[in-house]
């Protein structure tokens, strides 16, 4: 499966005319968001609404339910017993500095042989092989 | 025993008789009577071959939405949200807070 990094749900609901041809070319059902992503909208989302002012608030809390509706059009993959061991490895393997969410999207492709289809492939080298990456915002479908 | 038997007529003189349970077992014949005995005679040879069981595997298979569609009515749908690239600017700023093995 394709598994999707925030960036590229982001330009999913920002109508992106490259990811657009990525879409005509693969089926939906080879499309998962990892629980992480899902984890990280839904708090940002939830953190706008709590804390919005009273004027912000209406705005706040309808795009906070438009934002569930948006993710439950996705299949969400959970970040399982096997992603955890691949989690642990890599913590224990990589020498350079990575940022712990890519490093848990990164556990739950190796895991489950998936492709993490992202903008920030840099923040992914030593994690996952150049097979199990994908860039659908830059590079257009061959 | 019983066994459920599917049975289609392809052609005028030709019926076809198949076993869901038992995959490799079918038979042809011009006739519906002749298919039949036929078939009979299959699942009784492979029955009397034949040991039962049931295997417990620890993996199931993912089940996948038939009518798994592209949702193109969400595609865009936030692209007069200004809030939208601020959220992700956000989430990209707590990705670079917390560190593997930090």
């Amino acid at each position: 499966m394709y598994l999707w990094d925030t960036h590229i749900l982001r330009h999913f609901a920002s109508g992106h005319s490259t990811l657009r041809e990525h879409l005509q070319r693969v089926a939906w059902a080879e499309i998962a968001l990892p629980s992480v992503v899902v984890a990280e909208v839904v708090r940002g989302r939830a953190d706008y609404a709590l804390k919005a002012t009273p004027q912000q608030s209406p705005l706040a809390h309808r795009l906070l339910l438009d934002t569930l509706h948006l993710l439950h059009t996705f299949t969400w993959l959970a970040f399982d017993q096997d992603s955890a061991a691949e989690l642990l490895r890599l913590q224990r393997s990589v020498q350079t500095r990575k940022r712990y969410a890519d490093a848990q999207i990164a556990a739950m492709a190796l895991a489950g042989h998936h492709i993490v289809a992202t903008r920030n492939q840099a923040h992914f080298v030593d994690l996952l092989p150049p097979a199990q990456l994908a860039n659908w915002i830059d590079e257009p479908p061959r | 025993m019983e066994y459920t038997v599917i049975l289609t007529q392809p052609a005028a003189a030709r019926w076809r008789a198949t076993v869901p349970a038992l995959p490799d077992c079918s038979a042809e014949a011009p006739t519906r009577v002749e298919v039949l005995g036929k078939i009979r005679d299959r699942i009784i040879s492979v029955a009397r071959q034949a040991e039962v069981l049931r295997l417990q595997v620890p993996v199931a298979p993912q089940l996948m939405p038939l009518d798994a569609e592209t949702p193109w009515r969400w595609f865009g749908a936030f692209q007069d949200d200004a809030t939208w690239d601020t959220l992700f600017d956000q989430l990209e700023q707590q990705r670079e807070d917390q560190a593997l093995g930090a």
